[in-house]
């Protein structure tokens, strides 16, 4: 077995003897469909993404915005479901064994497929997963965290701008993997990140704890990665960004491979951008 | 009391994590913890802050209206031929329905926190008209959350809300085509998220923790009311007590009060085509763990349908859920051409417009009725009245109304 820990945090430990940041790419599961979407994740793997999220799919997903809302909705439309998401994972993983693999999503669907049952099925797939609507006083947050835990996989914690100095010393008190810091109050894709108080939100966050930090919400474009390759993140999730162009270029092209390299390009340019 | 009876009383509410057993909590997004904890805060500080209450108090007796008759219908009494019939009148309330008790009591709460400017959705629009009524007493802008099918069937609301200076903002679900109530809860988290500064006035007794208590809290005056009044006339509590409901508010409000009074049978009506409580599982959306209609993974709510759009709801508040996973309270549903039915029986024999809403509750309550003998005793929660219906009850009758 693969020893998750440290897949992240090679990735991490690597990257920071480069003097580089994570890329970090975001796509929704079944959008445009099953297969499709598989293709992408293999191509983003190969543009040299570090990390991936595969997001799994919620109609009524409270954080994220228009763009990914309605990726939601077509691939929920066109039958994806949480069994066919974790297949996903498991076929990324068969494809490339160095990329790191992140879960994310909210949490009724691992609640409906069953905690235990969830980390035992992504065990040695997934290094990591990420659930919006998880806070700490919630049951079921910390038994999907020892479920994980026993699987060496990693419940990532959101830090936003509303959260104050106190709670992100209980946030990351027990965290693990990476800590995700939220750039804009409110949901994907719509505000567009401040160079400034991401930096200033990273810098309070480091004050309490050693694991790398990543930085995500309102960066969409390859000048959007231009600037933010200078933000104290030690890497960027983009997600609205990627996943605006699939919409796009799944209007005028149905050729799965087609619309992987389409992206793959897409990435690489971002990628570029992200260390030059 | 005894302290073993305050201990195991049904009424102490959530524990401090916001749950009603297994049901309820606190599933949100990072963003709007803070805001969450802080609206606890201020919502314990307020309840005991005796100058709140009596301006709370206030208000609800010279600007809502209240206390509002628990009226004997006696001519629907003798037409269904069983247990008495009491009206608890909450359509008589300023605007029309249970809504603004909650209104009032969360504006206040927002003026309470300095907070300055209001976020809600709304189903029918009664949520809607009572905060932009609120709103403009209390000089709050509003900005409403309602979906598009509802805008269309509730114009009248839509058009109110405006009087009052309230704005209302359209809502789809992800397709873009439909948005129904579920569509403007999910698009007012998203705008409450996007400005947390705001104040989220949440329309029924669902949400995150701690939502469906503060909604409990200010709806209970119903309950209230109604033991006060039916002892006053009877000398003794009712058998049975009946309310609809969508999410949860207005039954919540009348029973919260009766919940230790083992000896009256409580009924909750939902829609048929949106009967969460008989029909639906466990899952956790919108912030809340209770009985909802899903989709196998979890990964949507399945479409739901309702003459009343107030009903409407893939779910409920989670302290229905405990109450009937404890079997404290009988969940049921009637239909729509069952309500369409009753809502036209309370017209002819009491002439009282119901809303479609209560018209669910009062359905269900002639069945109980009409197998209980005279001596006992119903009550029924009108809860809106049926102003906002009319052009719906139009279509559907056509020629009918004219003869
Ligand atoms: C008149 C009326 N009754 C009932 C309801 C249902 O809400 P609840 O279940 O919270 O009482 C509504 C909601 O809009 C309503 O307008």
């Amino acid at each position: 077995m693969i020893n998750l820990e440290n897949r992240i945090s090679k990735i991490f430990k690597n990257l920071k003897s480069e003097n580089k940041k994570a890329f970090i790419s975001f796509t929704t599961a079944g959008y445009p469909d099953e297969d499709t979407s598989l293709e992408i994740i293999k191509s983003v793997a190969d543009s040299g993404a570090n990390i991936h999220e595969i997001s799994f799919p919620h109609a009524e997903a409270q954080a994220d915005g228009p763009i990914i809302q309605l990726a939601n909705i077509e691939s929920i439309k066109n039958g994806i479901n949480f069994e066919k998401v974790i297949n996903i994972a498991k076929k990324s993983r068969e494809y490339n064994q160095d990329i790191g693999l992140v879960m994310m999503g909210y949490l009724n669907n691992i609640f409906i497929y069953g905690i235990d049952k969830f980390a035992k099925e992504v065990s040695g797939i997934i290094d990591a997963v990420i659930c919006v609507d998880l806070p700490e006083d919630v049951i079921e947050e910390r038994l999907l965290k020892e479920a994980l835990k026993k699987e060496n996989i990693a419940l990532i914690k959101l830090v936003t701008p509303t959260t104050s100095d106190e709670r992100i010393q209980k946030l990351v008190k027990d965290a693990d993997g990476f800590i995700y810091s939220v750039n804009v109050a409110g949901i994907t894709g719509v505000k567009s990140a401040q160079i400034d108080m991401v930096n200033s939100q990273i810098s309070r966050i480091k004050k309490y704890t050693d694991l790398p930090v990543v930085s995500g919400f309102g960066i969409k474009t390859e000048e959007d990665v231009k600037v933010f390759s200078k933000s104290n993140a030690d890497g960027i999730v983009i997600g609205s960004g990627i996943v605006e162009k699939i919409q796009e270029v799944s209007k005028i092209e149905t050729n799965k491979s087609k619309i992987a390299d389409f992206v793959k390009d897409f990435c690489s340019k971002l990628i570029i951008n992200l260390n030059s | 009391m005894t302290i073993e009876e305050i201990k195991n009383s049904l009424k102490n509410g959530p524990n401090d994590k916001g749950y009603y057993g297994d049901f309820g909590g606190r599933y949100a997004p990072e963003i709007l913890m803070p805001n969450l904890i802080e609206l606890e805060d201020a919502f314990e500080q307020a309840i005991n802050d005796k100058s709140f209450i009596d301006e709370f108090d206030y208000y609800l007796k010279d600007y809502v209206g209240r206390p509002n008759p628990l009226y004997f219908a006696e001519q629907l009494t003798k037409k269904i031929g069983g247990a008495k019939i009491y009206l608890k009148s909450d359509h008589l309330n300023h605007l029309g329905a249970h809504k603004i008790n909650n209104s009032l009591f969360q504006i206040l709460l927002a003026k309470y926190m300095g907070k300055t400017k209001i976020y809600c959705e709304t189903g029918a629009g009664a949520h809607l008209i009572a905060t932009a009524a609120c709103g403009a007493r209390f000089n709050f802008p509003v900005i409403g959350y309602m979906g598009k099918d509802d805008i269309f069937l509730q114009s009248t609301n839509v058009l109110k809300a405006k009087l009052f200076g309230a704005e209302v903002v359209e809502c789809v679900d992800g397709t873009g085509e439909k948005g129904v109530l579920k569509d403007a809860c999910t698009s007012v988290l998203k705008a409450w998220s996007s400005d947390p500064k705001a104040f989220y006035c949440c329309g029924s007794a669902i949400g995150p923790h701690p939502f469906p208590k503060i909604v409990q809290y200010a709806q209970s005056i119903i309950g209230k009311e109604i033991k006060k009044q039916i002892l006053e006339k009877e000398n003794r509590l009712p058998d049975a007590i009946v309310a609809c409901i969508g999410g949860g508010s207005n039954l919540i409000g009348c029973i919260h009060d009766f919940l230790d009074d083992k000896e009256v049978a409580l009924y909750g009506v939902e829609a048929e085509h949106s009967s969460a409580l008989t029909n639906g599982s466990i899952g956790i959306m919108q912030g809340f763990k209770s009985f909802m209609l899903q989709s196998n993974d979890g990964s949507a709510t399945l479409d739901t349908k309702s003459l009343a759009s107030g009903i409407n709801f893939y779910s409920c508040g989670p302290e229905h859920s405990y109450l009937k996973s404890i079997g404290r309270v009988n969940y049921t549903y009637a239909t729509d051409e069952e309500a369409f039915s009753a809502f036209q029986l309370l017209c002819k024999t009491e002439g009282i417009l119901p809303a479609f809403e209560p018209s669910f509750a009062i359905a269900q309550a002639i069945k109980i009725a009409k197998e209980m003998d005279s001596d006992k005793i119903v009550v029924i929660n009108i809860c809106g009245r049926g102003d906002k219906d009319i052009d719906t009850a139009e279509r559907m009758l056509g020629d009918k109304l004219g003869k």
